[in-house]
């Protein structure tokens, strides 16, 4: 039920973002992934299960802003999710710089799944720009630190 | 629960929440294009958020630029009355014109269904995958908009086109970017037809089905809609061809830099009175 209550906020959230971010980023855009960083964060912090099916509705949330077949996002999203929730549970994450190389591992597995995909089931040619596409594992990764940074921090504030 | 369920309910959601999305995948096979149902109800229960920020958004630059920026006001307002007046006096002219032609029943007919030509719709929201494939518009359904109905920009030129999913209050614009994309489209000062197809991984488009031994295209030459496709009226600008290469094949390889500008189009004009009708 917290779960639920917990993902369906943050689903609002993560849209929220997109949509005030997406018309104002310019070729920025293509860099950052606001439900990547979402479904990153969410399994990470509320364990594997809900990070897969916080990965699936956003996936699908994602494919239903975007022309193309319907369920790729969601495929690769719902790994990811599961995968930060599991992986974070077997290694420590409290030190930033491992939390950075965990999330950039995790964002550079989800965005090859994703390339993968489109290029194979979707036949539709990726959107390099130059290849600034290509910054979008680490911009996420970045982006996910720094947030699961400032969450740390204020639980252990909050907890002294 | 049996224990095999308890030892692996983690890995079992996880193939269950595949298999599920597999099958989602499954089922657009026989869609084809159209749009699946847990499409449409995503994009109608989510779409109006997208709507409502940039609402928001527009109120608070609105205020900016009403009440705080002021600077060239006078000028632009003096520029906006000359349009007004010049616009006015064509308008004129051509309802004389119109009136010398046909009779007065019939005149007005006309100029009653071209008050109704265009719906004008302001951008939402920019696809979540690529910008260079499709844009989201405030206006939808319960405006009129159908499938196919072309999209132009503020000077007419041309964008997209309205495509699934459509909700009440809005739509999805395929970009002419986008690589489905396929508009028959010819050039301004050599005739010579082609099809455009989009190219999302760079933002510009290519037409296609020019032969190599043609001569005739030009870098530089602008091209315009055909009104072959049925879809696109004819004679909207849809860009420049900016290189042409023969590499050996039938046809010449010409990459087409878009007339619209993809940060620009704020505001754009669904052309409701040429759907379906060839233009």
């Amino acid at each position: 039920m917290r779960n639920g209550l917990y993902g369906g906020a943050s689903i609002l959230a993560a849209y929220l973002v997109f949509s005030l971010f997406r018309p104002l980023s310019g070729p920025l855009d293509l860099v950052v992934d606001v439900f990547a960083v979402a479904v990153l964060l969410f399994g990470t912090l509320r364990g594997e299960i809900p990070g897969a099916v916080f990965g699936a509705v956003c996936g699908l949330v994602v494919d239903a802003f975007s022309l193309g077949v319907f369920g790729l996002a969601g495929l690769s999203l719902t790994a990811g999710g599961f995968l930060a929730g599991y992986v974070s549970r077997k290694i420590n994450i409290q030190v930033f710089f491992r939390t950075l190389l965990f999330f950039l591992v995790l964002s550079a597995g989800t965005f090859a799944a994703w390339a993968g995909l489109v290029a194979l089931v979707g036949r539709s040619p990726l959107p390099w720009s130059g290849g600034l596409v290509l910054l979008r594992p680490a911009v996420t990764a970045i982006a996910a630190t720094l947030i699961h940074d400032g969450i740390r921090r204020i639980k252990a504030r909050h907890d002294r | 629960m049996p224990r095999f369920l308890k030892e692996h309910r983690k890995g079992l959601v996880l193939t269950g929440l595949m298999f599920a999305q597999l099958l989602i995948l499954s089922f657009q096979i026989p869609l084809g294009q159209e749009a699946s149902v847990f499409e449409r109800t995503a994009f109608t229960l989510l779409s109006p958020v997208q709507n409502g920020v940039r609402a928001i958004l527009r109120g608070i630059g609105g205020v900016w630029n009403r009440y705080v920026h002021l600077r060239g006001v006078e000028d632009k307002n003096r520029e906006y009355l000359d349009d007004i007046l010049r616009l006015r006096q064509e308008n004129a002219v051509l309802r004389e014109g119109l009136g010398k032609l046909e009779n007065r029943e019939e005149a007005a007919a006309f100029l009653r269904q071209l008050e109704k030509a265009f719906i004008l719709a302001d951008v939402v929201g920019v696809d979540a995958v690529s910008p260079h494939k499709s844009i989201v518009i405030n206006r939808g359904s319960r405006h009129g908009l159908r499938n196919q109905m072309p999209v132009v920009d503020a000077q007419g030129r041309l964008v997209g086109r309205i495509i699934a999913p459509i909700g009440p209050a809005e739509a999805t614009v395929q970009l002419i970017t986008d690589h489905l994309s396929s508009v028959g489209v010819r050039g301004v000062e050599h005739p010579i037809s082609g099809v455009l197809n989009g190219e999302p991984s760079s933002g510009d488009c290519r037409m296609a089905y020019v032969p190599a031994s043609d001569e005739s295209l030009v870098e530089g030459e602008r091209l315009v809609t055909n009104g072959l496709d049925r879809v696109f009226p004819p004679d909207l600008p849809v860009g420049t061809i900016v290189s042409i290469r023969t590499d050996g094949s039938l046809f010449k390889n010409i990459v087409v830099r878009p007339a619209f500008n993809f940060r620009e189009p704020a505001v754009v004009a669904v052309l409701t009175g040429s759907a379906g009708d060839g233009g």
